[in-house]
């Protein structure tokens, strides 16, 4: 038996001697020193010294003996203190392990906790392992360190999800903030979303109280390192095409119908790099008859063209469209689309796209983002880019909307072939009419109107007779056709440059003609007193049109209603930029001879009242004349014998 | 010539007086212990554990004696069911199947009371760190009801503390002995009777007794500074703590954590953190050599 060890006294109070240095498991080393404030390790006082214990020792320190930053957590491991598990084990199991486990990787993470992606249902994830999961957690991810403060209304914060479409570029997400009223309190309280996906505020709502000073930011923000993560209240879906962001807008289903009905469909959700103006239904309804010709399955060459001209070679995020400088846009299709900003009294900035082709002053506002729609898509991000709604449709230079395509879409089949007959097909091609024709006098810029009956109207019309009289063709025909003079002509001499103006009467320019109460001449004015035809509203929202000046038996079968009207893209003048089109209406319009007694009628009826009131007066001198001179008259006798012989 | 023979037989004389513990006026601490009335109780403990012949065989020692009453206030010991110990009332222990033969853990606390050496000055002026016969270890499979292969006399050298004693603080407060005191001298158990010497010994009466430290594990849990490090540590861990042998532990304060970044507690809290805890727990462990702080000295002359 050994004599183990003597009794020692408690230390002497010493100031600092270095007393030890121990390794320790893990092989850093510990330095003991000895100071009159008693033993210290490693910097840290030794509080409780000499606790016994059956195998060993224990001394209690004021801090952790760490070497600074050798306790350097990553992000994952604070993802999962901050229980977003099954957010970590997704990351896992698409391979991006890498995004979370590199302590010094600067990222903005935006995190589902587990019983956000467990209400979710479906979670709202893709399946495990897939590449669509593998890009939505990317897009979770921003580098960066994007504190709550840096973060504005409307911003577009680049993600770490790198997308084709882009051509290689970072998908973005857009940031926002509105600020709601506390129910509890009357202090605003801003709130903080990400593409949508609302920012967990509250932190006593977590599953470990975190009841700690560090969170200054109003949003549950833990920043630690390099790392800054942001609670979402559900995982966040990367854009979608752009077809498939417009699917649950009812009010854009035309020109989804429109995508579909060419076989541009798959081109329009590949193209990189673009932006879209997506024309709301209103559009393409304000268009009419140019709409219908568009939709025919006839017309697909001109629908693709006007669907490209839609898409812009670049992206365009909203902020770059309200306060670019950029005068015009490139599209898909080829040709330019001008862009117009003015500020309205509000300050607020008013955008509008011109068409490379149409008509002057056939724009396309951007929606706004206040409109009354609560679903308005603006800046809608998609997989290339990004998608704002337009209230207009814009057709580009090389879709030339003739007469004869409108007639067409207006169903103006037989007026189509009458118009042929009486020999003025130049009408329906665009091209000008044969300066030695009747109507080549009138001289360049001039767009005619065609008024063409439905082909039921021609019921009451003996279509064979009438095919056979080629006079009564050509009078019938020129009936319906109102020659526009030029608004460039009129206009364009004065101050030049200013490419969309408004008509020169404020009509609605997407009619072919002022329909407003308005008389117009026709190709037969210069025939006959009763050419001249004039608009009139019916009362109910619709257009009446008829002949100036026409008697008929019947009244109102005089008026033929409007049933559709298209303005066309080309006049039959050379470069001109007139108006013209085909208004579709419910009967034909006959050309209005007078009878002979109304034409002759009143000189007739005049000349036999006046005929009778001379004759009368006539008669009645006369009469008077003869009554006097019956009368007897007493004269002395022989008085004087001479007057009496 | 008588001065030679006298120079030669001094050293003669010299050893024969020092044959004094030959003489039958030696008094052992076993007679010590019977002469006092308050020690029956732990007379009978210390024959049940076969401790007699030990105390026998010290050549010096230093008893911690509970009284009859300590012992009697002590739960674990009166609890012993065949020992006519006090109150019989007591509750049918449930585990009186599991004792053995030799009264292992009743043994083991028992000379924790013990040194193997007679207090040079006692009552000491400071707190005065003893080493004590107990070495702790974890018994590796439960003693079996079998007598063990040879007497038990003493203990054997050995166990969890890198084959030292487990240590014990002595200490003076108010004039007043108090053994098992705290690094500063705090608490303890007061002695009740007078030290009493016997040859070679020395008997001093205390008031309760002593418990042996547990193992760093439960020392851990117990603690009321290291709450933090109780909740956050796995049992894995607790069980490092648990059963290596000599092991310094440095561990920080509850208030130490607060250093931390919120997350990080939140993920040292979590399940997920058992590796880097067990990381944590190296970085503030030394296994090399037990640090005492009276042999922190040393340390820097070993490693």
């Amino acid at each position: 038996m050994q004599r183990v060890r003597n009794s020692r006294k408690s230390p002497p109070q010493v100031s600092l001697i270095t007393c030890a240095a121990v390794r320790t498991i893990e092989g850093n080393h510990l330095d003991i020193k000895l100071s009159s404030a008693g033993y210290t390790v490693s910097g840290s006082d030794i509080r409780q010294r000499d606790v016994y214990a059956a195998n060993g020792v224990l001394h209690t320190v004021s801090s952790l003996l760490l070497p600074p930053g050798s306790l350097t957590l990553t992000p994952e491991k604070y993802l999962l203190a901050l229980n977003c598990t099954s957010f970590i084990s997704r990351i896992r199991s698409v391979n991006l392990t890498s995004l979370i486990a590199d302590p010094d990787a600067t990222y903005t993470i935006l995190a589902p906790r587990d019983d956000v992606l467990g209400v979710a249902g479906g979670d709202g994830l893709p399946e495990e392992g897939t590449v669509e999961l593998k890009k939505a957690l990317q897009y979770h991810f921003i580098p960066g360190r994007w504190k709550a403060h840096k973060l504005k209304d409307g911003l577009l914060l680049e993600t770490e999800l790198t997308e084709e479409g882009l051509a290689g570029g970072r998908q973005v997400l857009e940031v926002g903030i509105s600020t709601k009223k506390d129910l509890s309190s009357d202090k605003t309280r801003k709130e903080l979303y990400f593409a949508g996906a609302g920012v967990v505020g509250d932190p006593s709502t977590s599953r470990q109280s975190l009841k700690v000073q560090r969170f200054h930011s109003p949003y549950f923000t833990v920043e630690i390192n390099n790392t800054i993560i942001y609670l979402v209240t559900r995982p966040l879906a990367p854009p979608v095409d752009v077809l498939q962001a417009a699917l649950p807008s009812l009010h854009l289903s035309t020109y989804l119908a429109a995508v579909f009905s060419t076989s541009l469909a798959n081109t329009i959700k590949t193209i990189p790099r673009t932006t879209f103006l997506v024309p709301r239904n209103s559009a393409w309804e304000k268009l009419g008859l140019v709409t219908s010709y568009l939709l025919m399955s006839s017309s697909k060459t001109d629908l693709e063209s006007v669907i490209l001209h839609h898409a812009l070679d670049s992206v365009q995020y909203l902020q770059s469209v309200l306060n670019g400088t950029d005068r015009s846009f490139r599209t898909v299709e080829g040709t330019d689309v001008s862009i117009s900003r003015r500020k309205d009294e509000n300050g607020k900035t008013e955008v509008s796209f011109g068409a490379s082709g149409g008509w002057d002053g056939l724009t396309a506002a951007l929606a706004h983002d206040d409109d009354e729609r609560a679903d308005t898509r603006l800046n809608t991000l998609t997989q290339t880019g990004v998608m704002h709604e337009v209230d207009g449709l814009l057709i580009p230079r090389s879709v030339e909307i003739t007469l004869g395509k409108l007639v067409r879409a207006a169903g103006g089949g037989t007026m189509a072939s009458l118009v042929s007959r009486a020999g003025m097909e130049w009408v329906l091609n665009g091209t000008a009419a044969p300066p030695d024709s009747e109507w080549g006098s009138l001289g360049e810029g001039v767009g005619w109107t065609l008024l063409c009956p439905k082909d039921d109207a021609w019921k009451a019309v003996n279509l064979t007779r009438l095919w056979d009289d080629e006079a009564a063709v050509r009078e019938l025909v020129s009936q319906h056709l109102i020659p526009t003079v030029s608004d460039t002509l009129r206009i364009g001499k004065g101050k030049g440059g200013k490419k969309t103006r408004p008509p020169a009467d404020g009509s609605d320019p997407t009619t072919p003609v002022n329909m407003e109460g308005t008389t117009h001449g026709t190709a037969r004015s210069k025939f006959s007193s009763y050419g001249d035809v004039v608009f009139m509203h019916s009362g109910n929202g619709e257009y009446l049109v008829g002949i100036k000046g026409a008697r008929g038996t019947a009244g109102e079968e005089d008026w033929a209603k409007v049933l559709a009207w298209g303005r066309g893209t080309v006049s039959t003048s050379l470069g001109g930029r007139t108006r013209g089109g085909v208004i579709k209406i419910d009967r034909v319009l006959e050309p209005y001879t007078p009878r002979w007694w109304i034409r002759w009628g009143p000189p007739a009826a005049g000349f036999a009242v006046g005929f009778l009131a001379l004759t009368s007066v006539g008669f009645g001198v006369r009469w008077y004349i003869k009554k006097k001179a019956s009368e007897p008259t007493y004269e002395p006798v022989g008085r004087d014998p001479e007057e009496d012989g | 010539m008588w001065g030679a023979l006298w120079f030669f037989a001094a050293p003669l004389v010299a050893a024969f007086e020092s044959q004094t513990p030959w003489e039958p006026t030696s008094t052992t601490l076993v007679d010590l212990l019977n002469a006092d009335r308050d020690y029956t109780t732990l007379l009978k403990l210390l024959q049940r554990t076969r401790l007699i012949p030990t105390l026998n065989r010290l050549n010096g020692t230093t008893f911690f004696a509970p009284t009859n009453d300590a012992i009697n206030r002590y739960i674990l010991w009166n609890k012993l069911p065949p020992l006519p110990l006090g109150d019989p009332q007591q509750d049918e222990p449930t585990w009186t199947h599991d004792f053995d033969n030799v009264n292992e853990q009743l043994r083991q606390q028992l000379l924790y009371h013990l040194l193997n050496y007679t207090l040079p000055h006692y009552p000491p002026e400071a707190v005065e760190v003893l080493t004590t016969l107990h070495f702790p270890r974890i018994p590796l499979e439960p003693p079996s009801k079998e007598p063990p292969p040879e007497p038990p006399w003493l203990p054997t050298p050995g166990g969890l503390l890198n084959g030292e004693g487990q240590r014990l603080r002595l200490a003076v407060r108010d004039g007043k002995p108090f053994i098992n005191v705290d690094v500063n001298g705090e608490q303890g158990i007061p002695a009740v009777k007078e030290a009493v010497y016997g040859t070679n010994s020395l008997l001093i009466g205390i008031d309760d007794v002593i418990n042996v430290p547990t193992d760093l594990a439960t020392t851990v849990r117990k603690n009321p500074a290291l709450t933090y490090v109780a909740r956050i540590l796995r049992d894995s861990h607790f069980k490092i703590l648990e059963s290596t042998p000599g092991l310094t532990v440095f561990l920080p304060e509850d208030s130490a954590w607060s250093e931390l970044h919120p997350v990080e507690r939140l993920y040292l809290e979590s399940e997920f953190a058992e590796e880097d805890l067990r990381w944590i727990l190296g970085m503030h462990t030394v296994n090399s050599k037990i640090g005492w702080s009276d042999t922190f000295g040393e340390h820097a002359k070993g490693t």
